[in-house]
């Protein structure tokens, strides 16, 4: 009876450790209808905790602006909501949504990535944020009709934008100035730019702090799509009735393959990260670097007064438009479909996302030299803010911008075909035909 | 202790462990097998398309760039380090000065976690900031100087390398445990009758240490089949997934394109490789072991 007794209480032991690993969170932030939480130093008044799930893995570092944002936000409504960050790397972040989204446990508010954002809406996961903004009129009207149209589908308005997105080529002043050299100007013509390179290898210096390690960072060249017409065929070949191997998007990626035989990138290219370039032209040893706003300020802190900001060359041979210029909304903030069973949650959420588009979070977006993606005016820059200055004096030449990122319009797998296929052609490893029918290929898969 | 071995005792104490295995193991196998057949972006409804992500597979041309660099690293690793680790493992095995130390030092790199082990390398191999081009520079070899990683050609055989460096350590150790199982007298004997010590390696410990070496075997080429961190760390796959391995072109096709699908025949790709490539190795070693005994 005892070795029995033994043997049940051993078979008992292995299981309950062995299944510890199966039961579900029970933590306050599993899922949206238990995010009530009590706030102890209210006497027994409900705190509601939201859960923000954001790409990075640091807010406070990566993210600064949308750090203080909540900060502020915490701050005003403290004991009533709080909003926590779920916090992880880009691609981390997509995987662990997809997998939330999975098991109903994704967070209350989350930044998605705007290909995979229409999948969440057609899945049924995320709210429609009609309701939203008809209750909030002032929110609605910060937000240009444009803006709420990039995140809108049958109907349905499926996500707000994040930020906006103003992106092109930030240049280094003294490096130009150093070589006897003029910087680019927005209207200088590729062919010029090209002798730039040229003269800029020759002063030992690399044209332009460019990495492939992170495929998504080639920004400025999604603004040359742009100028070889992309925005305006894009719909046509994604309904199967134009090619991505079209003359004008070849003729486009002859000139990338041309800089990379000008050795307009690092060598070392191949190896090299976003954050690797960036460090490259902060040291000095390159002239420009390909990127957006949202770098401003650590570029100030870098550079100061010796950082100009340029829309990138134009090109003779397209019969588009080249005033082009890439302000465009972000990626959308969506909003948890569960919480509308939540009268609490609802209600933090909705206080959250006014407070997050209204004028005080937008006057601390443009302190953090970011660009908020509302349209309040008379904001003022800060002296010191250089490079949000340069971005700004662009932005005032009055140079049209896409509705939408390039990037942001097709689907995630034709997406990084396209991020492939343009820095394959950067760096030399595919001819241009070739890179534009690997994207044919995968849009056909997509269809 | 003779009433443990019940059946209905032994039947018992592994269920749990069955019932785990058959949840975190077997189950997701089958799970991903349904899903290769299907076409799934990671959420909403996977959509049955039959046999098309298979199909696709044998068009995809960066399908077999992973296939030829996964075979590439297999060849380089198995030669590598089954002779190698048994090189230095009948070196550590005799009572040498620092004995100790040189154990401690070659099985140092096991215990770092691969995706630091990335980082040491990048810090080697990488063509421009790299420690290993720059002392070929330093000693006037400049013409040596290679793309050791980011380029067309080397980076699978690097990978091989730094794989190699750390796993020396683990597969020495398991070597030397093979090693002390021997019984001395037979060594002994072998020594008496005047065998050298290449007849004593070739005819005696070789084929008493048999068991060892397949074991070593399957954990190389099980090994090899789930290197991850070390590509992602020293090339994310590229450029152009020209360094892609089966197992890292079948995460990106995942999580980075969203084609979990398509990723997931890859996944039962890899697994039915590994599984024909150990189960060819063990046909060879049991006709090996026949013929012999």
């Amino acid at each position: 009876m005892k070795k029995k007794m033994y043997a049940m209480c051993l078979f008992a032991g292995i299981t309950t450790v062995l299944l510890s690993g199966c039961g579900k969170e029970t933590t306050p932030s599993t899922a949206a209808s238990q995010v009530q939480t009590v706030a102890p130093d209210r006497g027994g008044e409900e705190e509601t905790v939201i859960r923000f799930g954001i790409h990075v893995a640091d807010p406070k570092a990566q993210e600064a602006v949308t750090y203080e944002i909540v900060n502020a936000f915490n701050e005003k409504f403290q004991g009533e909501y709080r909003v926590e960050f779920e916090a992880a790397e880009k691609s981390a972040h997509s995987t662990n949504l997809k997998l939330k989204a999975t098991d109903g446990t994704l967070p209350e508010v989350f930044w998605v990535d705007a290909a995979e954002a229409p999948e969440y809406a057609e899945a049924g996961v995320i709210l429609d944020l009609q309701e939203f903004l008809s209750q909030n009129e002032a929110t609605d009207k910060a937000l240009d009709d444009s803006t709420k149209a990039a995140f809108q589908k049958d109907g349905m308005q499926y996500g707000l934008p994040y930020q906006s997105n103003v992106e092109g080529f930030f240049y280094h002043k003294k490096v130009f100035a150093d070589n006897g050299m003029e910087a680019p100007v927005n209207g200088t013509t590729f062919e010029e730019f090209l002798t730039m390179a040229e003269a800029l290898n020759a002063a030992g210096i690399i044209p332009i702090a460019q990495g492939s390690t992170d495929t998504y960072a080639i920004w400025a060249f999604l603004a040359v799509l742009d100028r070889y017409g992309y925005s305006d065929y894009i719909d046509a070949i994604l309904a199967g009735e134009e090619k991505f191997n079209n003359p004008n998007l070849v003729a486009c990626f002859e000139k990338l393959k041309q800089l990379g035989e000008a050795s307009a990138f690092p060598s070392n290219m191949s190896t090299l990260s976003y954050f690797d370039a960036k460090e490259q032209f902060k040291a000095g040893n390159a002239a420009l670097f390909d990127t957006g706003a949202w770098d401003c300020a650590e570029l100030d802190e870098a550079l100061g007064e010796n950082v100009g900001f340029w829309w990138g060359p134009t090109f003779g041979d397209s019969t588009y438009k080249q005033e082009r210029a890439m302000k465009v909304p972000s990626a959308p903030l969506c909003v948890n479909q569960a919480i509308s069973q939540n009268e609490h949650t609802k209600a933090a959420v909705y206080a959250f996302l006014e407070f997050y588009y209204s004028e005080e979070a937008a006057q601390i977006t443009y302190a953090g030299s970011a660009f908020p993606s509302t349209n309040y005016s008379g904001i003022q820059v800060k002296e010191e803010q250089h490079a949000l200055k340069a971005v700004l004096a662009a932005l005032d030449e009055g140079w049209e911008s896409p509705s939408a990122q390039p990037d942001l319009v097709i689907s995630s797998s034709v997406q990084a075909q396209l991020y492939d296929s343009m820095l394959g052609v950067m760096l030399g490893n595919y001819e241009p035909e070739e890179a534009l029918d690997k994207i044919d290929k995968q849009q056909g898969y997509a269809n | 202790m003779h009433w443990l071995s019940k059946k209905r005792y032994i039947a018992g104490l592994l269920l749990p462990t069955l019932v785990v295995y058959t949840l975190y193991i077997i189950a997701p196998i089958f799970i991903a097998l349904y899903y290769s057949f299907t076409r799934y972006s990671g959420i909403g409804t996977a959509k049955f398309v039959g046999l098309t992500n298979y199909q696709r597979l044998f068009s995809d041309t960066t399908f077999w760039i992973s296939v030829r660099n996964t075979v590439i690293i297999l060849f380089v690793d198995f030669l590598l380090l089954l002779v190698a680790a048994f090189l230095v493992a009948m070196l550590l095995n005799n009572s040498l000065k620092y004995n100790g130390l040189c154990k401690a030092l070659i099985f140092s790199p096991a215990i770092i976690a691969p995706i630091i082990v990335g980082i040491i390398w990048v810090y080697i191999l990488d063509p421009e900031v790299g420690v290993l081009n720059g002392i070929l520079d330093a000693i006037g070899l400049t013409g040596m100087k290679q793309q050791w990683i980011g380029g067309k050609t080397l980076s699978p055989y690097s990978i091989a390398v730094i794989y190699f460096w750390q796993q020396l350590g683990y597969i020495v150790t398991i070597y030397i445990a093979g090693l002390k199982m021997l019984p001395e007298e037979v060594l002994e004997a072998a020594r008496v009758d005047g065998a050298s010590p290449v007849q004593k390696v070739l005819y005696i410990i070789i084929p008493m240490i048999r068991t060892t070496i397949s074991t070593v075997a399957v954990l190389i080429i099980t090994g090899v089949f789930k290197i991850f961190e070390i590509v992602q760390q020293t090339t994310g796959g590229g450029p152009n997934h020209m360094s892609e391995t089966l197992v890292t072109y079948s995460y990106s096709t995942t999580f980075t394109n969203g084609e979990y699908g398509y990723g997931m025949s890859l996944a039962t790709i890899t697994f039915v490789f590994s599984i024909i490539i150990v189960g060819l190795y063990q046909v060879a070693a049991r006709r090996g072991e026949e013929k012999e005994g």
